[in-house]
């Protein structure tokens, strides 16, 4: 399963039309180092809140599982990651081209 | 509401709702545009006062051939689909009011009106009408990007669009044969005609295998057009699907295929209004489960979730037509850091994509619920794992996928323009929509077909909706941080779409060739045949012969032989085989 | 036999104008025709045609109101009784294809004779006229008389007098074209008048009812299942039935479009009528049907016609070249109603007949009017033709919806009942590929809709629209589609009873 030479190589900035130089004339706060860390520190404290809150109250899911303590969130952990990884093995068989149809 | 607008009856019961607009594509063309811009605006609001001034169980009927048609028939259901497609116009319209081509703003209102009509349409054979109607005119919202690629995949559509007309055509001729009547009420799998219908509603509904068509032409159409696109065609086909088949079970499973498999495409698309298109196709699975399991909670879930889906989707696909109109792409591949330049569009785009993934307070969350409790009550496990896996899904690459990758990720120093003012309002009442159905759910669960005891705001929905997610956000950015997310390239992924594209393309130029030699076979031993026929004739013929080859008589001369044959061979052969006397 | 059948015998009783009408029906062309060379004069040769086409318009209507109820008009010429005289025979089916003819050449015939003015010299215009009188006069004589030997004259008067017209068109081919059409014609009725003279010899008379009447009893004989085979493949001939098509095209494409339009929506139309009448009514459906199962190989080739000329029409590139192809296909839908051998396919048949006859009788007419403005009907010179000739243009649409079989216009109506038909038969398969094969429609109507309406013109000088005189003939036959379209009581009804007429047969219907 070789892939069609047309499709370009990763999406570094290098081959793109980027103009470093407007970048820095208009910084913002997600553009300083750290921020993005911010960002993520926040995402993992509101994941851990959101478990730790299955605490709070009493589970009567349909199905037994559903009671089971953090069910949904290692459900949605796990289908993301499948997802992806299911996905990437995809693009083997069925990626292209930009002009496979023309 | 309705007993306010009662004095309007008799005005609006002169026309089937939809009507107004259709009949209005045609002055939109000649008048001034500033005059038509308005007159355009007006229109979904007149049209949603007719809608509301009729009273609920309103029917009007025209008789045409030996059938009585019932043109007009207003109920709950159709109710809810009629206010949602008006207002879907109304931004719509405004989205597209700074567009010049006037063939477009017709073609808009054309479709949208059709597709408003055939909601309120009561027999079989009026829908046939204006879901070819619907057809027919959509297809000029893609022919007017004025492409090469776009003609060539408008031509595409509408050859499956007019397809499934052509099917409802058919299964209505046979169950009207089998029962004598043509009114569309439940028609079911029990008899052939039912299958013809079912198909034809398939085909529009996207149902696996039979998706390629959407995936394909709607990422062609024009920015606005797109929108106007997203809105009606594939929610009629719910709407009758919902009419027509409640409860049927096959719906289920075909739902939940419909629900998972599109977010694989969707994770490796690179065109991010395809990827909207792919996400719309899993939303549609929604509704069809819901369709499918066919509980009053279900069938209110499929409803409501149409209504907010619209809304969110025409949000999306509007903020991602303000990126293409501002950047000239929308190639994950080739946008990054927008929210610098377009922070309100930005911000609509948040909303929509939180609307779609279904975060408590947005309108995705009250009624995507309703079809996973319905799901749960009905104990269909599979399809409710399905449902659950997809809603993870849909977030990952609707609600983080496009507005990270067009306005976040790496910044490719776009500096634009924000998007013009009448798109943002458009965006803005959209986003005003998501919102408010997501805080006050109670509005629009009291227009849907049954009554709702639902509660959305309990404590286990929103914590394991918010599990769901945040734990979907945390696996994104697990798999960006470790480099294992596919990066966005420039790339074209197969679908179905494939095999009309490129598998029987390539495999009729085969046939033909073998065709063609075989004619060429075939014509030079029948050529020798008819130069011994009509030896003496070609003295007659030589005179003109410099005026190209001899046209055919000789052949057809043959022709005639072997039928006088054929048919010879046919009376007798009946003759031999007859007993005598 | 004779039940609830009231026959009305003309020469019996003493004679009013009225019962002279089925005589003027052809005499008065006839007449016409050479009265044509006398007058001379362009504008009042034209006149003249005009007023006499009208007045056969008006006499075929009274003739099919007075048929309507199922009574038989029988004129016997001279008053000779039969067998000895000729005799004229008037019922359902034919007073309405007679209608079907007379109002189409009223409508193309008022048109003038188009681009083939330019072709013939100034001052000869009369020729024109007088051919197309005498073509109006085969058509309707072959569909009026009640005697066998009599078609086959006629016959020959409608073909002499149409290659004369094909003959007329602009470029030099079409004197091949009429050349080949007139091999083909004189092939097909060979087989006929063999045909004829085999059920001669076994029934020793030509009129059509005597001789019915006889056939019943030498039916299984080998010489009428001879004269079946050759009767049916010489009308399959003239009606241009798949494989018997190729002489069609290139006589509706090369002949001036006023001609085309005239002879595409009548003369295969006789055909049909014809073939209905020998194999229904003479043979009688038991020996056609049952005994030797025609529809056997009609079935096949009318599917094949279909799918072959619709087809064809996509790849050609000039505008008349494919409405002929798409004739081909739509005499595949007229004898595949034949081949269903029920009442409603026949019925549908003949609904079909009619409104085919309008939608491209129209579709000619709009051929006639870019011809007058463009000198050719090339596709190519059809770009953004929609924006110069706008009205020509939307009749365009008009009967291209109807041949696309547009609910809300003629070709709707048709479709349904033949669908209805298909169906009632449990032919589901048919009934799919009649659906499909109209897909093929959408593909040639829609790329003539793209070019005339959304590519830029060749040539940037101005081209007005069509003139008065051909908008109004245009107009009323695409007007018609649509009209027929949205109150088909009148063709369906028809066409309803002369199918039932039919089947009962003319021995059946007796004296």
């Amino acid at each position: 399963m070789s892939m069609d030479p047309k499709i370009s190589k990763g999406t570094d900035a290098g081959d793109m039309p980027t103009n470093d130089a407007m970048i820095t004339d208009d910084e913002r706060w997600l553009d300083r180092p750290g921020s993005v860390d911010t960002v993520i520190r926040i995402l993992v404290f509101l994941s851990v809140a959101s478990v730790l809150a299955d605490f709070t109250y009493e589970k009567h899911g349909h199905w037994g599982f559903q009671d089971w303590f953090g069910f949904d969130a290692a459900y949605g952990f796990v289908a993301c990651v499948a997802l992806v990884i299911a996905a990437k093995g995809l693009r083997v068989l069925l990626m292209r081209g930009e002009d496979y149809y023309d | 509401m309705t007993e306010s607008l009662a004095p309007m009856l008799p005005l609006a019961a002169a026309m089937p709702p939809g009507m107004l607009l259709m009949l209005a594509a045609i002055p939109v063309v000649f008048l001034p545009r500033t005059i038509s811009n308005i007159v355009m605006l007006l229109l979904p609001i007149i049209g949603l006062a007719q809608l509301l001034a009729l009273p609920i169980g309103y029917t009007d009927t025209v008789a045409i051939f030996d059938y009585t048609l019932e043109v007009t028939r207003v109920d709950a259901l159709s109710r809810v689909f009629g206010i949602v497609f008006h207002l879907a116009a109304f931004m719509g319209i405004l989205y597209a009011l700074h567009v010049k081509d006037r063939m477009q703003a017709a073609a808009a209102l054309i479709y949208v009106g059709s597709a408003i009509a055939a909601v309120f349409a009561g027999d079989l054979i009026t829908l046939f009408v204006w879901w070819e109607l619907t057809a027919l005119s959509s297809v000029f919202l893609i022919w007017a990007s004025r492409t090469e690629s776009a003609l060539r995949a408008g031509q595409r559509y509408l050859i499956i669009q007019v397809t499934s007309g052509l099917l409802l055509l058919l299964g209505a001729i046979l169950l009207h044969a089998e029962s004598g009547s043509i009114v569309f009420e439940h028609i079911g799998l029990e008899s052939a005609g039912g299958w013809f219908v079912f198909m034809a509603f398939g085909i529009k509904a996207c149902f696996p295998l039979l998706h390629g068509w959407m995936k394909d032409s709607y990422p062609e159409a024009t920015i606005t057009g797109t929108v106007f696109l997203s809105g009606f065609t594939t929610k009629l086909a719910i709407y009758a699907l919902a009419r027509g088949f409640a409860g049927t079970e096959i719906l289920i499973p075909i739902g939940a295929t419909m629900t998972a498999f599109p977010i694989f495409f969707a994770v490796i698309e690179n065109d991010l209004r395809r990827v909207l298109a792919y996400s719309l196709n899993n939303q549609l699975g929604y509704m069809v489960v819901g369709i499918g399991i066919g509980t009053e909670l279900a069938l209110n879930g499929a409803v409501a979730h149409v209504f907010a889906h619209v809304i969110y989707k025409a949000l999306l696909f509007m903020s991602m037509g303000a990126v293409l109109l501002r950047v000239g792409t929308v190639k994950g591949s080739e946008l990054g850091g927008l929210y610098k330049s377009m922070p309100w569009t930005t911000v609509f785009c948040i909303i929509g994509a939180a609307s779609i993934s279904a975060f408590p307070l947005t309108s995705g969350f009250v009624t995507k619920s309703m079809i996973l409790t319905a799901a749960a009550d009905g104990h269909y496990l599979i399809p409710f794992l399905i449902l659950l896996f997809a809603s993870a899904g849909v977030f990952h690459h609707s609600g983080i996928k496009i507005p990270f990758f067009a306005f976040f990720a790496h910044d490719r120093g776009f500096r634009v323009k924000e998007a013009p003012l009448n798109m943002l309002a458009a965006m803005a009442i959209a986003a005003f929509f998501c919102i408010g159905i997501g805080v006050f759910p109670g509005i629009l669960y009291k227009i849907l077909p049954y009554p709702v005891e639902y509660v959305p705001y309990t404590t286990s929905h929103v914590v394991q909706m918010l599990q769901l997610l945040l734990f979907s956000a945390l696996a994104f950015t697990f798999l960006m941080k470790t480099k294992l997310y596919p990066p966005e390239l420039r790339s074209v992924v197969l679908d179905v779409d494939w095999v009309w594209r490129k598998l029987l393309p390539e495999a009729w130029s085969r046939v033909a060739e073998v065709w063609l030699m075989g004619q060429i076979a075939f014509l030079s031993t029948a050529n020798k045949a008819r130069l011994r026929v009509l030896d003496f004739t070609s003295a007659h013929l030589s005179p003109w012969s410099r005026l190209g080859e001899p046209w055919p008589t000789g052949a057809t001369a043959m022709w005639a032989a072997m039928l006088l044959l054929a048919y010879l061979y046919l009376a007798f052969q009946n003759l031999a085989t007859r007993p005598p006397g | 036999m004779t039940d609830a059948v009231t026959v009305h015998h003309a020469a019996t009783e003493a004679l009013s104008f009225r019962d002279h009408l089925p005589a003027l029906q052809v005499l008065l062309p006839l007449m016409g025709a050479p009265l044509c060379f006398l007058l001379r004069k362009a504008a009042l040769v034209s006149f003249f045609t005009v007023a006499i086409s009208f007045a056969c318009l008006a006499i075929s209507l009274t003739l099919l109101g007075q048929t309507m109820g199922g009574e038989i008009l029988i004129y016997e010429f001279g008053s000779w009784p039969r067998p000895f005289g000729i005799e004229y025979r008037v019922d359902i089916t034919n007073s309405f294809v007679l209608v079907v003819i007379s109002l189409v050449a009223a409508v193309v015939f008022a048109a003038g004779p188009g681009q083939a003015r330019r072709s013939i010299p100034v001052g000869r215009e009369y020729l024109f006229y007088s051919a197309a009188l005498l073509c109006l006069t085969g058509l309707l004589g072959v569909t009026i008389t009640g005697d066998v030997f009599n078609v086959f004259v006629f016959m020959e008067i409608s073909s002499l007098s149409s290659y004369i017209l094909i003959a007329l068109g602009r470029e030099r081919r079409a004197l091949m074209a009429a050349f080949t059409y007139l091999i083909m014609g004189t092939i097909g009725a060979t087989f006929l008048l063999i045909g004829i003279g085999l059920m001669y010899q076994m029934t020793g008379t030509l009129n059509m009812v005597d001789m019915a009447v006889r056939l019943q009893a030498v039916s299984d004989t080998r010489t009428i299942l001879v004269a079946v085979a050759f009767v049916i493949v010489g009308i399959s001939t003239k009606l241009a039935v798949f494989p018997l098509h190729q002489w069609l095209p290139n006589a509706y494409s090369e002949a001036p479009p006023i001609v085309s339009a005239f002879l595409a929506a009548t003369a295969t139309k006789v055909a049909y009528y014809l073939l209905l009448r020998f194999t229904l009514g003479l043979f009688g459906a038991a020996l056609i049907f049952d005994q030797i199962g025609i529809d056997i190989l009609l079935m096949p080739l009318s599917v094949l016609a279909m799918f072959v000329g619709s087809i064809a029409a996509i790849y050609q590139t000039d505008f008349k070249r494919i409405l002929a192809y798409s004739s081909i296909a739509q005499i595949g839908y007229m004898t595949l109603g034949l081949s269903l051998a029920t009442e409603a396919g026949v019925a549908a048949g003949l609904i079909h007949l009619f409104n085919h006859a309008l939608m491209k009788g129209g579709l000619f007419m709009v051929a006639a009017c870019v011809m007058w403005r463009m000198g050719s009907t090339h596709i190519d010179v059809m770009r953004g033709l929609g924006q110069r000739m706008p009205i020509t243009m939307a009749a365009f649409v008009a009967a291209g919806l109807a041949l696309v079989g547009v609910p809300g216009t003629a070709g709707f109506v048709s479709k349904w009942a033949l669908v209805t038909a298909a169906l009632e038969n449990e032919a589901f398969f048919i009934a799919f590929l009649i659906m499909a094969s109209s897909v093929l429609a959408v593909v040639y109507i829609w790329r003539l809709v793209e070019i005339v309406y959304f590519s830029e013109p060749e040539t940037d000088f101005e081209v007005k629209e069509a003139p008065l005189r051909m908008l109004i003939p245009t107009w009323t036959l695409a007007g018609m589609t649509i009209w027929f379209g949205l109150f088909s009581g009148f063709s369906v009804e028809v066409a309803e009873a002369a199918a039932k007429q039919l089947f009962v047969g003319l021995a059946g219907a007796g004296a």
